[in-house]
C-alpha cells in the first residue's frame, strides 16, 4: 500500500533510516513554526528544494498540491488588500514560505517511505504500539475497503446503472454504501478470527528493523549544522 | 490405536436466530487420520472447524481436544496452537503487508525468539517452494500463490492438526498439483473440506458426509 507515488525510487534520500527521516521532518517543522524572518525561512525553502532533488521528486509532479496550497496564500492576501492591512503583505510572505517549505519537507523525507515502514518507524520510535497498530491496520483496511467498494461499483456499471439525479440513483448508492459498511464489518471478524486461531494476544511484535548506517550519520550530522545555523540567524535577524 | 486428538461429543448448535445446523453431532479425529468432509452448501462445515478451533461455542455438547474438555477462551488458546486452521478465503488470512511478517506472526505469539522464528520462515518458505517470496507484498500476490502463502503461515506454527477449508477452490490445475504434493508430503493429522473428489482422493483416506447437522 502507498499513500505517496514516492515511496518506489531510488536516491541517497530513500535509503536513509526511516526514523531519522521521521525525526528530521518533525524537528525542521517545529523550527519553521517557530521562525519568522522572511530571508531564514527562505534560505529553509532552499534547503527543501534541495532535498527534494535528492529524492528524485520534480516540481512539476507536485505542482497540483502547490497550486492548491498558494491560492490560500493568495486569498490571505486579498483579505489583507480589502481589510487595507498594513503587514498583510509581510504575514502572507511567511506563511508562503512556511506552508511550501514544510509541504516540500514532508514530500521529500516522509513521502519517500511506505506506509508500512513509516508505521514500524513509529513504533520503534516509542510511539505506542497500539496507536501504530492502529495506524498500520487503518491503511491496510483503506486498501481492502477501496477494492470492495471498486468491485460493488464494477457489478453496477456492468448491470447499465448509471448515476443520475432520481431516487433509483440515491437507492442504489446507499445500498452501495450500506453494503460496503457491512461487508467491512465482516471481513474486520473474519480478520479477527484469523488472528486469534494463530494464538494473537493483543501484543504485536515488530519485524523489521532498522540500521543506522554511515549515510545517516552524515546526513544527522549535515542537518544539525544547518538547522544551528538557520536558528543562530533566525536569533541574530533584527526584529522591527 | 491411535491416540485420539479430537472428540467432539453429541455437539448441537444454530446460529443466533437461524435453523439448527449440526444436530448432536459427534466426530473423534486420531492422529495420523486424513479425513475427508464433504456436504451441500450451507450444511455446517465450516461452522463445525470454527467450533473445533473456538472461534464458535457449541449450544449443547463437549468438545475435547488433546485429552481435555475445551469450554473457555483460554482453554482453546493450546488447541489454536496444535490445530492449523486454513480459511476458504485467503484474503481473510493474511493481514500483514509482506510474506515474512505473515509467517513471523504465529511463531512470535507463540514466544518464539526473532532469530528463531526468522529460521522458522526461512524454513516453512523451503519447504513449500516459496523461497525468495519474503518481501513480497501480501495483498498483490495471485490467487494461488496467497493459498500457498496461508497454508505456510499456518504450518509455520507447527501444527499437529491441520484443518484445511476448500483449499483448492479457485486455484489452477499446476496450483492444485502443488496443493497435493505438498500435503502428500505432510506426515500429519487431516481434516479437508472440499467438493474436489480427485483431489480428495489423492489427500484423505477416509470420507465423512454432513447431512441434516449429522455425519455418517
Amino acid at each position: 500500500m502507498r499513500i505517496s507515488n514516492f515511496s518506489e525510487r531510488e536516491s541517497w534520500i530513500h535509503a536513509l533510516d526511516p526514523r531519522l527521516r521521521l525525526i528530521t521532518a518533525f524537528v525542521f517543522t517545529v523550527f519553521l513554526a517557530w521562525a519568522s524572518s522572511p530571508c531564514i525561512l527562505a534560505g529553509a525553502l532552499l534547503l527543501s528544494l534541495f532535498l527534494m532533488n535528492c529524492a528524485k521528486i520534480r516540481l512539476v509532479e507536485i505542482a497540483g498540491r502547490l497550486a492548491m496550497l498558494n491560492l490560500l496564500v493568495v486569498m490571505l492576501l486579498g483579505a489583507g488588500w480589502l481589510l487595507s492591512d498594513q503587514h498583510a503583505g509581510d504575514i502572507a510572505l511567511i506563511i508562503f514560505f512556511r506552508a511550501n517549505t514544510m509541504l516540500l519537507l514532508l514530500t521529500s523525507l516522509a513521502g519517500t517511505m511506505d506506509v508500512v515502514n513509516m508505521g514500524h518507524a513509529l513504533a520503534h520510535l516509542r510511539i505506542p504500539s497500539r496507536l501504530a497498530l492502529l495506524f498500520l491496520f487503518t491503511i491496510r483496511h483503506i486498501d481492502l475497503l477501496h477494492e470492495e467498494f471498486q468491485r460493488l461499483r464494477d457489478s453496477m456499471r456492468i448491470r447499465a446503472f448509471r448515476p443520475g439525479v432520481n431516487l433509483h440513483t440515491y437507492k442504489s448508492l446507499a445500498s452501495l454504501l450500506g453494503t460496503l459498511l457491512v461487508r467491512s464489518i465482516l471481513r474486520a471478524e473474519a480478520i479477527h478470527s484469523a488472528m486469534r486461531c494463530r494464538c494473537f494476544s493483543g501484543r504485536f511484535y515488530l519485524v523489521r528493523h532498522f540500521e543506522f548506517r554511515r549515510t545517516d550519520t552524515f546526513f544527522s550530522l549535515g542537518m544539525i549544522l544547518t538547522l544551528t545555523l538557520l536558528f543562530w540567524g533566525e536569533l541574530s535577524w533584527p526584529k522591527h | 490405536m491411535a491416540e485420539t486428538l479430537i472428540h467432539l461429543r453429541e455437539i448441537s448448535f444454530s446460529h443466533p436466530g437461524g435453523r439448527e445446523l449440526l444436530a448432536q453431532l459427534n466426530l473423534e479425529l486420531r492422529q495420523g487420520d486424513r479425513i475427508a468432509l464433504m456436504g451441500a452448501n450451507g450444511s455446517g462445515k465450516t461452522t463445525l472447524f470454527h467450533l473445533i478451533v473456538g472461534l464458535l461455542h457449541p449450544n449443547k455438547g463437549e468438545i475435547y481436544a488433546f485429552g481435555l474438555p475445551r469450554r473457555s477462551e483460554r482453554d482453546f488458546f493450546e488447541v489454536r496452537r496444535r490445530t492449523g486452521l486454513l480459511f476458504q478465503n485467503a484474503d481473510d488470512q493474511l493481514f500483514c503487508a509482506t510474506v515474512a511478517e505473515d509467517l513471523a506472526f504465529g511463531p512470535l505469539n507463540l514466544g518464539h525468539s526473532r532469530k528463531e522464528t526468522e529460521k522458522i520462515v526461512r524454513e516453512t518458505l523451503a519447504s513449500l517452494g516459496l523461497l525468495g517470496y519474503e518481501n513480497r507484498i501480501t495483498f498483490r500476490l495471485s490467487g494461488g500463490e496467497k493459498r500457498l502463502v496461508s497454508l505456510a503461515a499456518v504450518l509455520a506454527m507447527s501444527p499437529d492438526v491441520l484443518l484445511l477449508d476448500e483449499p483448492t477452490t479457485g486455484l489452477d490445475p499446476d496450483y492444485v498439483r502443488r496443493l497435493t504434493d505438498i500435503l502428500c508430503g505432510l506426515n500429519k493429522t487431516l481434516l479437508v473440506i472440499s467438493h474436489d473428489k480427485e483431489f480428495l482422493a489423492q489427500v484423505t483416506t477416509k470420507t465423512l458426509c454432513l447431512k441434516d447437522g449429522q455425519l455418517n
